[in-house]
């Protein structure tokens, strides 16, 4: 036995050669990581003005960092870490659609009554967090950077939607979000696992060519573990019959985290899908394809016929949500260069719509005492028009009118599925948009068509967001959150807790606060203008198209 | 002439100016679109005049590649077909917008850019030469519509009325959206090439039976419930008594005719052989509108009704004429396409006028004797009266005759039991109109004689019924070559023997009809 | 019945008073009966009753071609008529045969300056008759008045042949059973019946009803509690499952 002394020249002159970090490719993610340690630290100083305005700024810092750096690398098309992210057209425009919708966010979010809870540095590094894993999601080829990103994504998720702690509704979201989003993933890991057991590896490339040689196509543990993955997969899409959790927990979570979870999971979760189905299980689209086409149809239907008769307008989006996933997923299913176009195509534009309309929401839960609620948008068209506009666009955008964006996003998903073969996919999503006018119709028809509710002055009830009444008169213990290092300027968080109904305005909240004025004008005019000009968008996804190597 | 692109944004710039300028002043957003329309006509008539029906068949035409990707041009045009109801749009519209400024209203600034955005939208959808865009324009010309009868509407249930109005015929619209895009992805993939959806394109690639039948059905359900015809009228009772008079003047003179229009300008080319399998389907439900439409209408209490169902009526003999396939039949149908408009309009208008005359209420059981203290409106009323029933002498009956002249020749039977919907709209016109003008004076009648604003509106109105009338030639020699050309297919395929008989060139000649061209 | 009025214009006041229905005078006002019954005003010269309700001044009853512009307008109808029945005299000329010759040239039925000797024999015929009409009418109003009265009140044909005659055959009636009354029928119950059950509630309502039973369906499984949930996505992973396993 011979055994090597502790100190010996030979190591001593060996430089370990450790693997090759491309901190180019990288260099997004850093962007966001790194900013999200920096946001938490920064979180941590006395100054209120610190907490409240650097972090947020900061936070922006770090998400123009992020796209800077993402342009940067366009036209990469390369692997890295060991093959385990790709930084191709697709990974960035994806990325380019995060950021967008994480900034839209922060600016939501800025004093927001969340945030204020959450000691700002907290609520903004969870946000970058989540960020980082989405993006992390997009660029994922290896199955357990797949998972990482998942939980990297929706971890903090989980927390984000329960800090308006003092609020029974946000607190019930969390919990049902951690409970049946923890199952949605050891779903979609027990389907990674099966996958790995009968491929024997996790590198998506790998998978792919393992699954093209014949048997292993029709193997048993194979597409069990394909179902498997579905099923989580479709969890995070919210795609029926696993949206359940979708409208509980986007009518209970803050407005700007319930705009957040609306639009950018949508992006990753889609995003996955076309990385996993289109590259890895691309030799069985036999099998899958028309399980996802009879899913999506589902979704179509279910998430349309939903959200009929809401009253409430985040549940009503929530269901909208889930209808439009099922649209996109149609994108998906067809497994074509036109497919993943039309798919990237209708997130970008999935994006503008849903901002402009949760922007407004924000704007008129802060302004007016009714929440979310339908009669908080009423008669805004004579008091508010340039809140009224971006909503109207908005929901005609995404009921699919021509002059919209959302236009030409449903005709490109529909021509990609006829082309695809799938025209009774085109159909359904024809008819799911046909249903949908029966809940959008309404909202506009409040805004223009019906005088605002009486008594309500702009700046008169001062109440902001957190306005549901808790079940209980007195203060929470602190067991549900209550806590003593809550900004001293905070009367509102204190007073409101004690309010059985819309109480005394303790705080005068001004009238429209800039920054979400801007995003749904933005958001707006931007589902405008790429309606009537939807070249440059086209361009962008061209390079997103080529990226999977499909026909 | 300028481009056609002036013609057709021209309206919906005005209507933006007045939005804007519209914040300080009340009259200014009428007045900027009164003049919006005004320019719009004058253009019209100068295309009109242009118009050579034995040039190219596509006239004007700016081409401009929209979304490369997709195939989609934006590509507008003048033809046969459309010139004369691009004329009629630009008329009816003109003159519903000065009826409007007669009115005050609530919000004029954004009354007037929906009107506007309306009018822009509906000659995009009859200028439009290529699919995709038609359907773009299609559906948008109806979102306008939602806000007008929903915001200024009359009361009880406008909001209702036009959220059920608007998904009944988005249902339609939103099917042919994707028989649109089917129709030009799988005539690239059966016929090889880039995906199109230019009409002349896509008329070069003619797609299989099987996919052509049902992509026409879906068209059909679009056009069919924008007519509307029986059995899908159902938004048509409620929507048209929300609405108010002067929105109601363009909605049934111009957008009704769209379907009909797409029905000849797209379907027949583009999938004769569905239009052949169809045709008799597609005949009775063109017969059961003419019936029961004119049942309806000789049995209504409410005057907008009558003019409504008469509408039915009318639009069912025009649906008729084009399902001849042949050249009489479609000829007709244009023909009649324009008259239904020029009469639909002022109706509507003295429908608003008799009920200014009897209390406000519109049932006919409340008028009578409004003629004895208005003989100018009593004289207006029976010309249009009389135009509405195809009174030999009015265009309505050169249009009327060509259309039975071609079913007669298509299905001998429809045809004689459409003679009848001819009768039945000479019961309902002078039911309408004995009843409101003649015979008692109503309880709360309080007639007077019309306003020189009032005979403004009419005036061009009435001009052009009576011009047409006296010289219909103008409308069929030009339209002539347009209407042969679309209908040139189908009728080849149905077996139809080509006219022995040139009715409008006085020779007869059995010679081939000259083929399509791009 | 409107009639031609041959008294210069009324001023519209006075039309006005002649043409209200009659009140009683009472008290310096115009006043209903106290039984609010009226009686109807009849004619003396024909015994029907007066229209007085009609707007222009009803009861004045004139011929009618007492007034010049009647009169020119009735002399060139005649001449006009006259003119007609020269134009086409059979075996004679044929002015409109010759006008109508190019459009009616290619059809079958065509046939110019008909030689049919029947038409000789319809025109001697109606002739005939027509002088026959004229002397008898002669006979009945002019020769012998009160012949007319005598046969109508006298024998009983004469009665029936004078009520067919006075009620027009019943042909007003004849049609109104047979056509107007049927459509006037069919029309309310299209207006009344078909359009409220048929294309209100079973087209309309029935899909919107069948939607929003699909919207309560999906809202009713949405009844908040997680293990509700995660119990339909343990049933969801299984039909899809199931769906793979087939494909083996």
């Amino acid at each position: 036995m011979t055994y090597v002394p502790l100190y010996s020249p030979a190591i001593a002159t060996t430089h370990l050669k450790g693997p090759h970090v491309d901190f180019a490719g990288l260099s997004p993610l850093i962007a966001l990581l790194g900013g999200a340690v920096l946001v938490l630290m920064v979180g941590l100083l006395g100054h209120r003005f610190v907490r409240s305005q650097v972090v947020p700024a900061l936070s922006l810092g770090a998400l123009g960092a992020a796209l800077g750096l993402t342009i940067w690398q366009w036209n990469a098309n390369k692997s890295i870490v060991s093959g385990a992210l790709r930084v191709d057209d697709l990974a960035l425009t994806l990325n380019l659609i995060l950021i967008a919708g994480g900034a839209c966010t922060v600016l939501l979010a800025w004093r927001s009554q969340a945030s204020r809870e959450a000691a700002h540095g907290e609520f903004h590094a969870l946000l970058l967090t989540s960020i980082g894993g989405m993006s992390l999601l997009a660029s994922a080829q290896n199955t357990v950077a797949l998972f990482v990103g998942l939980e990297l994504l929706s971890i903090p998720l989980y927390v984000l939607c329960a800090t308006e702690m003092r609020r029974e509704h946000s607190l019930e979201s969390g919990l049902k979000y951690l409970i049946v989003g923890s199952v949605g993933s050891a779903t979609l890991l027990y389907g990674l696992a099966m996958i790995y057991g009968a491929t024997g590896a996790t590198d998506f490339g790998a998978i792919a060519s393992a699954l093209s040689n014949g048997s292993l196509a029709t193997d048993p543990l194979t597409l069990t573990g394909i179902a498997l993955c579905v099923a989580g997969l479709c969890f995070k899409a919210s795609v029926a019959p696993f949206h359940q959790w979708t409208p509980d927990v986007y009518e209970g979570a803050p407005t700007p985290v319930t705009a957040f979870m609306a639009v950018t999971t949508k992006v990753a979760a889609l995003g996955v899908f076309l990385r996993f189905f289109d590259v890895a299980l691309i030799a069985t689209h036999a099998s899958w394809g028309p399980a996802l086409a009879v899913l999506a149809t589902i979704t179509i239907l279910v998430g349309n016929v939903g959200a009929l008769g809401q009253s409430s307008l985040k549940r009503m989006l929530a269901y909208s949500s889930v209808a439009q996933a099922g649209y996109i997923l149609a994108g998906v299913v067809v497994a074509t260069r036109l497919g993943v176009q039309a798919t990237v195509f209708y997130l970008a534009v999935y994006l503008m719509m849903n901002l402009a309309s949760f922007a407004v929401i924000v704007a008129r839960e802060r302004e007016t005492g009714l929440g979310d609620d339908l009669q908080a948008v009423a008669g805004l068209g004579r008091e508010r028009p340039w809140l009224a506009w971006p909503m109207t666009i908005s929901m005609l955008a995404l009921a699919g009118i021509p002059a919209t964006a959302g236009f030409i996003g449903k005709f490109y998903l529909i021509d990609a599925t006829v082309a695809g073969g799938y025209t009774w996919l085109g159909v359904a999503i024809v008819v799911g948009s046909m249903i949908s006018l029966g809940y959008y119709l309404p909202v506009l028809a409040a805004m223009w068509m019906r005088e605002a509710p009486a008594g309500l002055g702009r700046g008169d009830a001062g109440r902001s967001s957190a306005s549901a009444p808790g079940p209980s008169g007195g203060p929470l213990p602190a067991l549900a959150g209550g806590s003593p290092e809550l900004d001293p300027g905070d009367e509102l968080a204190s007073a409101g807790a004690s309010a059985d109904v819309p109480a005394v305005p303790a705080v005068q909240t001004p009238a429209t606060q800039p920054e979400v004025l801007a995003v749904a004008v933005l958001a707006g005019a931007a589902t405008i203008f790429f309606g009537i000009i939807p070249q440059p968008l086209f361009d962008l996804v061209h390079g997103a198209g080529a990226a999977l190597g499909l026909l | 002439m300028p481009a056609l692109s002036i013609l057709i944004w021209l309206p919906l710039a005005c209507g933006l100016l007045g939005a804007i300028v519209g914040l300080r002043s009340e009259r200014v957003p009428g007045l900027l679109a009164l003049l919006g329309s005004l320019a719009a006509l004058g253009l019209a008539i100068g295309y009109i005049a242009d118009y050579h029906s034995a040039g190219a068949h596509l006239q004007h035409v700016t081409d401009v590649v929209w979304i490369a990707e997709l195939g989609i041009h934006y590509k507008l045009a003048i033809t046969g077909l459309n010139v004369f109801l691009v004329g009629l749009t630009t008329l009816l519209f003109f003159a519903a917008t000065l009826a409007a400024n007669m009115r005050s209203w609530d919000r004029p600034s954004l009354f007037y850019f929906h009107f506007m955005l309306a009018e822009s939208a509906v000659l995009g959808a009859f200028l439009a030469q290529d699919l995709a865009l038609f359907v773009a324009f299609f559906d948008l010309m109806l979102i306008p519509f939602y806000f007008l009868i929903g915001g200024w509407g009359r009361e009880p249930g406008r909001v209702k009325a036009t959220i059920k109005l608007v998904i009944y015929t988005l249902v339609g619209s939103l099917l042919m959206l994707a028989a649109a895009i089917a129709t030009g992805v799988l005539a690239a993939q059966q016929g090889g090439g880039h995906i199109t959806f230019v009409l002349s394109s896509l008329q070069a690639l003619p797609l299989s039976t099987g996919s052509q039948e049902w992509i026409f059905l879906f068209f059909a359900a679009a056009f069919l419930v924008k007519m509307p015809a029986f059995p899908l009228h159902g938004w048509m009772p409620d929507g048209y008594r929300a609405m108010p008079i002067e929105v109601l003047m363009v909605f049934s003179g111009v957008l009704s005719k769209v379907g009909a229009y797409g029905f000849l300008a797209i379907v027949l080319p583009l999938y004769p052989k569905a239009a052949v399998h169809f045709q008799t389907l597609m005949l009775l439900i063109a017969l059961a509108s003419i019936i029961y439409g004119s049942m309806q209408a000789f049995s209504q209490r409410d005057a907008r009704l009558v003019a409504g169902y008469s509408s039915v009526a009318q639009l069912g003999f025009i649906t008729l004429g084009i399902f001849a396939l042949n050249e009489q039949g479609a000829q007709g149908a244009l023909l009649q396409m324009v008259n239904h408009g020029l009469v639909v309009a002022p109706l509507l208008f003295i429908v608003g006028l008799l009920a200014q005359r009897a209390g406000g209420s519109e049932d006919v059981r409340e008028m009578g004797g409004i003629a004895f203290r208005a003989p100018v409106l009593a004289t207006i009323f029976l010309v249009v009266a009389l135009a509405t029933l195809a009174m030999p002498g009015s265009s309505n009956f050169v249009g009327e005759f060509l259309i039975l002249l071609g079913v007669f020749k298509a299905k001998l039977a429809i045809a004689i039991i459409a003679f009848s919907g001819v009768v039945m709209a000479s019961v309902y016109a002078l039911r309408l109109f004995i009843r409101a003008m003649h015979n008692r004076v109503g309880k709360s009648v309080d007639s007077r004689e019309i306003s020189l604003m009032d005979g403004l509106v009419f005036a061009p109105l009435l001009g052009v019924i009576v011009f047409l009338a006296l010289y219909p030639q103008f409308a069929l020699h030009r339209s002539e070559g347009s209407v042969k050309s679309a209908v040139f297919e189908a009728q080849a395929l149905a077996g139809n023997p080509h006219a022995q008989f040139h009715y409008f060139s006085g020779t007869a000649s059995t010679a081939a009809i000259a083929s399509t061209e791009p | 019945m409107a009639t031609a009025v041959s008294t210069p214009t009324m001023d519209p006041n006075v039309s006005k008073f002649v043409g209200a229905k009659r009140k009683l005078f009472i008290n310096g006002k115009f006043v209903d009966a106290a039984s609010g019954k009226t009686f109807p005003t009849f004619n003396p010269a024909t015994g029907e009753v007066e229209d007085t309700d009609v707007g222009f001044p009803g009861p004045v009853h004139a011929i009618a071609e007492r007034a010049i512009p009647m009169r020119v307008a009735m002399g060139l109808l005649a001449v006009g008529a006259v003119g007609a029945g020269l134009v086409q005299i059979p075996k004679t000329d044929f002015v409109i045969d010759d006008f109508l010759r190019p459009t009616f040239a290619t059809s079958k039925l065509y046939e110019p300056h008909t030689k049919n000797g029947l038409l000789v024999v319809g025109l001697g015929l109606g002739t005939v008759l027509g002088l026959l009409g004229i002397a008898l009418a002669h006979r009945l109003w002019v020769a012998r008045p009160g012949a007319a009265t005598a046969i109508r009140t006298r024998t009983p044909l004469g009665r029936a042949l004078y009520e067919l005659f006075y009620n027009k055959w019943w042909f007003d009636e004849l049609i109104d059973a047979l056509v107007v009354a049927p459509m006037a029928a069919a029309g309310r119950f299209a207006r009344d019946t078909f359009e409220r059950r048929v294309i209100d509630e079973t087209i309309v309502g029935g899909v919107s009803g069948i939607v929003r039973a699909g919207s309560a369906a999906v809202r009713a499984a949405q009844n908040g509690f997680v293990r509700y949930y995660a119990a339909l996505l343990v049933l969801g992973v299984a039909g899809v499952g199931f769906y793979f396993l087939l494909q083996t």
